[in-house]
């Protein structure tokens, strides 16, 4: 039994389609696992349809869903731009960030002529005013290695699970992803796989 | 002492021995259903509520119960009602939109009451409009209908809740209504699981009670003061209610809170580090005035923390001004909570915080950009019609055939993903107002102007409330194209089979219902059955339609474009995705200017489209678009 002194909470961020409520299924089975309270929500209306959805993970002593502004200890984005939305979530100067580089272009930015996507300089320029604590991957490719685009969800929850003071183990994360998967062997193989990459590159980033 | 309902505490609750899932509440809602032996559920799909009945068709199969998507929630609830009344447990969910198609047997179930089984319902509301036209507070028709009400605030106590309602159903002979919101339907906790009892028989019998059962206004009159008299024998079991739980703390302020909302306060007094004592309401109805009252008494303030409109606010200020008693109440009234979409902690933090007069805290929040400031240079993300959807192809076959004829017909919508049409460039829809309410109101607009009408409407909307509509155009008149866009699903909440389908909630076989005979049968001559990613007869058989200038119906049809990617993917096949071939593009734009696919991008730099194959399905539409030709199939 691990029992959190304080809260521990992660905001996560992204567009349907990316993996996001798998992602944190994961996470929150991970936590239950070790027997630590976790709560979660996520808006899901949309997710099929490429909208905005995030979802809102707390551990330890905490009793609703939400995540109150600026408390999140980590944010993490599914997508470049989605990052810069959800900053508010985050805590100022401590809060860590981990983006995936990918980004997707919401088709309504095609019809404007000339109408760009920002750029990760111009994203980060924002990130980088609520906190230091930044850290890039590229999920995409990394997700490429790992024999599975589908898994760049899981490529960011092995860089989550190696961040300093992450409250659960590894090995709660691989129990939560046999019992998700079971009978998947091959997608169990390669999110293992993914989960590695992430866990490896993010180690490597904090250097 | 009577039996509880109640899990232990959490810790507890995660000791070995004990089967504990981290459950969503609509999840738990299901689970309780289950446990409950429940013998009849039914429910039309709705977001946030439509999960419960998912889970339920998922795993209710082996209990040997009866479990349905009905054709609307009026019906829903009426199959729930006649099983109730036939002697077993029933059980209905919505949304809260479509509590008002059911408001009709509701009102007269609860007044008749008669519940011989069980009866639960669950209606989900949706502060902040995630996924729907209003906000409405569904205790507001429980007080009006005489409903009991209740409202869980975590997932175990969804759960926990719905075994406790449906002993209480029996025990008075009602409808128990709990009430939901999308952050406690669409969030997740732990939950306990219990047993799911075994049965031997799911058939009751339906014991004949005319007096009971048959609602002439002699029996309505009889039988109204007998509800009111239960009602204030149930007030009295409010007052002691352990789902009403007083947590003391000092003398400064008395919270009273329900549902979801009591969680953010639990979460704002202790980052605040306050003590106030708190009401949790989870009896909402009847309220347990008595109690409230003896609080008032105690407390200089009380402040009133609920989500959309002000229902306990309206009552404990009343019991206040009735019993003369000197207690500030702090509510939306007094601004102290805003009047409009979901709280949070941080709202409920700041309304403590006011009504204490207590100093804001020191915070560097102020000099970071603001959400408001961070959205203006980042592109919108609004939800879109799915890469290859047939419902874009067909919007574009009806632009394409008023355009040929220099019109610009009104185009009522209807609710369903094809509200999204909206989007631009299609732009396509003029009015979106109720389930059905496409072809009501294209009655209306064509009885009133001498404009081109062409309501469209999805196939699931269609039997859920548009063939009354329908059948009126005919015996008034009026005159209009009706465009059934016919995917096979009620695909915006999660592709649960409509009656052209042919199959049960459990998958199993069932009768059909043909889209197109329905209409022949109302006796209408035009109507046509077209493929829209065949784009130019869609356009030929639309224009026709709109030529005749007679009442016509086009059925679009063609599957889901998720669904068929899902199962072509299932299958193990591959998709026939289609690529550009740069030499042949010129760089136009036609197809992100006009169609705007989302699997088709502009490329500035090279001045070529390009196609994410990743996304695309295959449907081909984009080559009947392009006037180079230079969408390939690979």
């Amino acid at each position: 039994m691990t029992k959190l002194e304080k809260p521990y909470q992660i905001e996560i961020a992204g567009v349907g389609g990316t993996g996001v409520l798998t992602a944190a299924m994961l996470i929150g089975n991970s936590a239950l696992l070790q027997n630590v309270h976790v709560v979660q929500s996520e808006i899901h209306g949309m997710a099929q349809r490429g909208g905005v959805v995030n979802t809102e993970i707390r551990m330890g002593p905490v009793h609703g869903p939400l995540i109150p502004d600026h408390e999140a200890d980590v944010l993490l984005s599914f997508e470049l731009g989605e990052t810069a939305r959800a900053m508010n979530k985050l805590k100022p100067k401590n809060g860590i960030v981990i983006m995936n580089t990918h980004i997707i272009v919401p088709p309504s930015l095609q019809i404007k002529k000339g109408a760009k996507y920002p750029s990760l300089e111009e994203i980060e320029s924002i990130v980088k005013q609520f906190t230091e604590k930044v850290y890039l991957i590229d999920a995409f490719s990394l997700a490429e290695k790992a024999g599975d685009l589908r898994t760049q969800n899981v490529i960011l929850v092995g860089a989550l699970f190696a961040t300093p003071d992450f409250p659960i183990t590894r090995e709660s994360f691989e129990k939560a992803l046999t019992i998700q998967f079971r009978k998947k062997e091959q997608v169990i193989k390669a999110n293992m796989k993914a989960f590695e990459l992430g866990y490896n590159k993010m180690k490597e980033l904090m250097k | 002492m009577e039996k509880s309902y109640k899990k232990e505490q959490k810790v507890k609750r995660l000791s070995k021995e004990k089967t504990v899932m981290l459950l969503s509440g609509n999840e738990a809602f299901a689970r309780g259903v289950l446990e409950a032996g429940v013998d009849v559920a039914a429910a039309y799909p709705g977001t946030p509520s439509t999960e419960i009945m998912e889970t339920i068709a998922r795993f209710g199969k082996e209990t040997g119960m009866h479990a349905e998507w009905s054709i609307n929630e009026k019906v829903a609830f009426e199959v729930a009602l006649g099983a109730s009344w036939s002697g077993l447990r029933s059980f209905t969910a919505a949304k809260h939109v479509g509590l008002n198609v059911a408001a009709d047997p509701f009102f007269t179930a609860t007044l008749f009451g008669g519940m011989k089984g069980g009866f639960v319902m669950v209606i989900a509301d949706d502060p902040s409009f995630h996924s729907s036209q209003n906000e409405q507070d569904t205790r507001m028709y429980a007080l009006a209908a005489h409903a009991i009400c209740m409202e869980p605030s975590t997932p175990q106590e969804a759960l926990d809740m719905i075994k406790f309602a449906y002993d209480f159903s029996e025990k008075w002979e009602s409808l128990v209504v709990l009430r939901s919101t999308t952050r406690l339907s669409h969030s997740r906790g732990p939950v306990e699981l219990g047993a799911i009892p075994k049965k031997e028989s799911h058939k009751g019998e339906f014991i004949k009670n005319p007096a009971q059962f048959v609602c002439l206004p002699a029996n309505a009159r009889r039988t109204k003061p007998l509800l009111m008299e239960k009602l204030e024998k149930i007030k009295e079991y409010s007052n002691t209610s352990e789902w009403n739980v007083l947590e003391k703390g000092d003398k400064s302020l008395l919270i009273i809170a329900s549902g979801v909302s009591y969680e953010y306060v639990k979460d704002a007094i202790q980052e605040l580090n306050l003590k106030p004592t708190v009401y949790k309401i989870g009896f909402s109805n009847p309220l347990p005035e008595g109690k409230i009252i003896e609080l008032l008494k105690e407390y200089p303030k009380c402040l009133i923390v609920e989500e959309v409109e002000p229902y306990l606010e309206l009552s404990v200020k009343a019991l206040a001004a009735e019993n003369n008693i000197q207690v500030q109440i702090f509510g939306r009234k007094e601004k102290v909570i805003p009047i409009s979409n979901e709280l949070n902690p941080k709202i409920v933090k700041q309304a403590i915080t006011r009504v204490l007069n207590l100093k804001k805290a020191e915070t560097e929040e102020g000099s970071l950009p603001t959400n408001a400031e961070i959205n203006e240079k980042l592109p919108n993300r609004p939800p879109e019609l799915c890469a290859g959807c047939p419902h874009r192809a067909t919007f574009f076959a009806i632009k394409q055939a008023a355009k040929k004829r220099k019109l610009d017909p009104i185009m009522p919508g209807d609710i369903g993903c094809y509200t999204l049409g909206f989007m631009p460039p299609l732009s396509a829809v003029d009015t979106t107002v109720a389930m059905g309410a496409s072809i009501g109101i294209a009655n209306g607009i064509a009885q009133a102007t001498n404009q081109v009408v062409i309501p469209v409407i999805g196939d699931s909307t269609f039997f859920h409330t548009g063939i009354p509509a329908l059948i009126n155009a005919i015996v008034n008149n009026a005159k209009f194209v009706c465009v059934i866009m016919d995917n096979q699903l009620t695909a915006m909440t999660g592709g649960q089979p409509t009656p052209e389908l042919g199959k049960t909630a459990f998958g199993e076989p069932a009768g059909v219902v043909s889209l197109e005979q329905v209409c022949k049968g109302l006796g209408i001559k035009n109507v046509e059955v077209v493929d829209p990613y065949d784009l130019e007869k869609t356009t030929e058989i639309i224009g026709k339609a709109i030529d005749s200038g007679e009442l016509s119906v086009v059925i679009a049809r063609r599957e889901c474009a998720l669904e068929y990617t899902r199962q072509v993917k299932r299958a193990k096949q591959k998709l026939d995705t289609y690529f550009v071939d740069e030499d042949l593009c010129t760089g136009c734009r036609i197809c992100v200017r006009t169609f705007a696919c989302p699997a088709i991008t502009f490329d500035y730099d090279k001045k070529k489209a390009h196609i994410d194959e990743s996304m695309c399905m295959g449907c081909g539409v984009c080559r009947i678009i392009c006037p180079y030709d230079a969408f390939i199939k690979r």
